[in-house]
Parts: structure tokens; C-alpha cells; sequence
């Protein structure tokens, strides 16, 4: 067949389609998000959302589970001083197996996903970390119940709040408030994404400071990283989110307080 | 950044705006595979809808890590089969060259503007002459860029005989040229030979 006129090799057949392909007329979506918007909304009317993959899901579930038992039998065979603190932790912790129980939705990203690196004092997290952690001085709201560092970004402090005066703790997870430290610049970039996954978004100012109030459907947010990389991040309480930044470090409070409550604790942070 | 893996996981833990996002990514996409297999646009715009549900409840089995456009492909696929087969109208899928350009837009010259866009109609006369499996393999490898794996998802077999389904069509479609070219010798000469 070498020799028959007309004869193409697959390559230039395979180039004349490529070629062709940019011509062809093929349709685009138009209102099809917008329809499946409608379809998604009354689906979620009648049930919840897909269920969590119960069989995965539970044995993560055990081996926190397990983990949280060892933990704890561990540090109150060397003090029975720490039983009061370790049942705080537990608390935390028992909230979130409860949280996966078959049957509930998971709303947010919280239990094993808490993700917030190793529990740690205030004096050891700041051995840790180069910038001055801060506190919120807010009225009563006094010292957070729980400090770690770690989790998905270096150098990150996260302080825990449970509930409060004024500061109800958010249903799912009985954690208040949640305050993270840490040293990146805000990856603003984000917000284009961010809008269009129906995230509120409203620019703040954090005495002086540049901020963002995010409300709606929060559930991450990016960062640019000392080293110049941009990592995202999601939200651990999926409630509503300041954001502000001032000098090299960034600050995020999360909780199920309004923006006036967020805004007078982010300021009262010093 | 946003990538994949983060929207899929939102979306499991229920994130309908997070689903969303990866429903605005891929529509075009998803549309294009029902309007291939199906001819028609309405039609398309129908399976595509119902895919996405599908996939939505289908959430909770995905993988996670494992890669979207092949689930997404696999569930569109059979979605518009399941459509073709429940309907009793077929539409034969025709495939046309967009409204063109001006000379020039592509091709340095008015004259290999003209020849170029002979030449597309030519060999879209060709893939038109194909059966329908033959021109879905073709489309879906060439017109939406589906990598091997993709195109396995779509023609739901195993990667290695969506290679050997290209080359049978390759090759049809190549005949189906030749035949063209031999009746219309002196006006169809634009294809480089080899002899």
C-alpha cells in the first residue's frame, strides 16, 4: 500500500483531526449550571447529602478513638493533676466521633480534620514560633482553653475558645472560637474562587489593618507562605471568618459570632 | 490553590457550592460527551443535568485522589446510553465546522485559507460516512482532547482496546479518504502523498 497515491500516514491523519477540531462546532452550556443549581436544591430538600462513606469514616473514627484512649490513659497514669485538662481535651475530641455518627451530615470540617498540629502551652508555643503570639483581651473572654501548633502550615498557633459570655459555642463542635496565627501574607487571588462557590465576601478593616469577612459557605482560604509558595486551607468551624493581616503575620477567627462580635475581638488582639 | 481534591472532599462532607465549583469546571466537557453520543443538543443538555446528579449522589463512593474527569466521563457515558436507549428517536450525531474566520485568521493567505477549509470539509465528509462508534472514538480523542484513560471511562473498555478502536477507525477513516480521493482526483489532491 506504500505506493497508493493518497496513502496518509496516522500522524498527518491524526494532525488533519487536531486541525479539524478546532473548527468543529460544539455546543456550550449555557444555564446548565443554573438548572442543576435548581435540581441540587430540591434534592437536598428532600434528605440530607450524600451520606459519609460509613465504612472508611468509622475506621478513622476508631483509630482517633483508639488514639484518644491510649492518650489519655497514658498521661493519667503519670498525673492525675492533668484529669481535668485531659477532659477538656476529650470533650473536643468525643464531640467530633459524635459528629460521625451514621445518619448525621458532616457539615464541616472539623474532628479528624480538626488538623491543628500538637496540643502546647502558651509559653512553649511561643518558644516555637518567631512572631509575638497574641491574645484578644475582648471583655471577659480571658485565656483560650486550649493552644496547638502545627497542623497543615508551619509555625501555625491556633487558640481554642469554648464557650462563653457573649461567645456561644458553635452546635457541631462545642468549640466556640477558634483564633490561628501564624506568618503568610493573605492570597487575596482566592476571593474570585471564593465568590463563586456563594461565599459572602466583605472587605474589613482590623483597626488599620487589611481584612476579610467571609460569611455564607466559608471553607477555605489561600495563603502565600514565607517561601513563596500559595497553599490553601480549609476553615475548621465552617462559621463565619475574619481575616487580617498585620506585618508578616496573618490572623483567622472563626466562629459563630457576627461580624461586630469578630471585628471588636479581632481588635481587642494585641 | 482550589484544586480538585479539595472541592471533591467540601463536596462530600455534603458542600453543595463546592460541588458546584467542579460542576462550572467541567460543563462544558460533560456537555460535549452527551452531545457526541447523542446528536442532539437538547437532549445533551438533559443527560448532562441528570450525569451531574447522578454524580452528585454518586459522591460518597468516589475515591478520593482518584482523578474527577474519568468518574465524571464514565457516569456521563452510560447516563446517555441509558437516554439513547430509552428513547425510541435517534438523532445521528452531525458534526459541522464552526462559522469561520476571516482569511487569514489561520492561514497566511486567502488562497490556503480556502484550501484549509476544503479540506476540513473534506475529511468531515469522510468521518460523516463513519458508523457511529467509529466517529464517537475519533471526536473524543481529537475534537475534546480525552487522554487514552478518559477515552476508556467513556467507551467503558479497558485502555488497550481503545487503542486498537482508534486504529480500526483511523483506518476506516483513511479508506474512506482514499475512496474520496480517487473519485475526485484532479479537485481533491491536498492531502501530502506518499508513494
Amino acid at each position: 500500500m506504500a505506493d497508493t497515491p493518497g496513502r496518509f500516514t496516522n500522524q498527518e491523519l491524526e494532525q488533519q483531526l487536531v486541525a479539524l477540531g478546532r473548527h468543529i462546532a460544539l455546543p456550550t452550556a449555557i444555564g446548565l449550571a443554573q438548572r442543576i443549581h435548581t435540581s441540587l436544591l430540591a434534592e437536598i430538600g428532600h434528605g440530607p447529602p450524600p451520606k459519609p462513606r460509613f465504612g472508611r469514616i468509622w475506621r478513622r473514627a476508631a483509630v482517633v478513638f483508639a488514639v484518644c484512649l491510649a492518650l489519655i490513659g497514658l498521661v493519667l497514669v503519670l498525673s492525675t493533676g492533668a484529669r481535668a485538662t485531659v477532659s477538656g481535651w476529650f470533650h473536643l475530641r468525643g464531640v467530633e466521633i459524635m459528629r460521625i455518627q451514621p445518619g448525621q451530615p458532616a457539615p464541616s470540617p472539623v474532628g479528624t480534620t480538626l488538623q491543628l498540629g500538637h496540643r502546647t502551652t502558651l509559653a512553649s508555643a511561643q518558644k516555637q514560633v518567631q512572631f509575638p503570639i497574641e491574645l484578644p483581651r475582648y471583655r471577659t473572654i480571658g485565656p483560650p482553653d486550649d493552644i496547638y501548633i502545627g497542623g497543615p502550615l508551619p509555625g501555625q498557633v491556633a487558640l481554642v475558645y469554648r464557650a462563653r459570655a457573649g461567645v456561644p459555642a458553635a452546635r457541631t463542635t462545642g468549640v466556640a472560637l477558634l483564633i490561628t496565627e501564624f506568618r503568610a501574607d493573605l492570597a487575596f487571588g482566592i476571593l474570585k474562587k471564593l465568590a463563586f462557590m456563594g461565599t459572602t465576601i466583605e472587605n474589613v478593616s482590623v483597626t488599620g489593618a487589611n481584612g476579610v469577612w467571609l460569611s455564607g459557605a466559608p471553607h477555605f482560604f489561600g495563603y502565600a507562605m514565607p517561601d513563596g509558595s500559595v497553599v490553601t486551607e480549609p476553615l475548621r468551624l465552617a462559621g463565619n471568618t475574619l481575616l487580617w493581616q498585620r506585618g508578616a503575620v496573618t490572623y483567622r477567627l472563626e466562629g459563630s459570632v457576627g461580624k461586630d462580635i469578630a471585628l471588636r475581638i479581632a481588635a481587642s488582639i494585641r | 490553590m482550589l484544586n480538585e481534591a479539595d472541592l471533591i472532599a467540601a463536596a462530600q462532607r455534603g458542600e453543595v457550592s463546592a460541588f458546584e465549583a467542579l460542576v462550572l469546571r467541567y460543563q462544558d466537557l460533560v456537555l460535549r460527551v452527551a452531545y457526541l453520543i447523542t446528536g442532539d443538543v437538547p437532549a445533551a443538555e438533559d443527560v448532562a443535568q441528570e450525569g451531574f446528579m447522578k454524580a452528585y449522589r454518586a459522591l460518597p463512593h468516589f475515591r478520593r485522589g482518584a482523578p474527577v474527569r474519568p468518574w465524571l466521563l464514565r457516569i456521563i457515558a452510560n447516563e446517555a446510553k441509558n437516554y439513547q436507549r430509552a428513547t425510541a428517536r435517534r438523532e445521528r450525531l452531525t458534526l459541522q465546522v464552526a462559522a469561520s474566520g476571516t482569511p487569514g485568521a489561520d492561514s497566511a493567505t486567502p488562497e490556503e485559507f480556502a484550501l484549509a477549509a476544503e479540506q476540513r470539509e473534506t475529511l468531515l465528509a469522510a468521518l460523516e460516512a463513519l458508523r457511529d462508534d467509529d466517529r464517537l472514538v475519533i471526536a473524543g480523542r481529537y475534537f475534546l482532547s480525552l487522554s487514552e484513560a478518559e477515552m476508556a471511562s467513556l467507551l467503558g473498555c479497558p485502555r488497550g482496546t481503545v487503542k486498537s478502536r482508534l486504529a480500526r477507525a483511523l483506518d476506516r477513516l483513511r479508506h474512506g479518504l482514499e475512496c474520496d480521493m480517487t473519485l475526485a482526483a484532479p479537485t481533491t489532491g491536498r492531502y501530502t502523498r506518499h508513494g
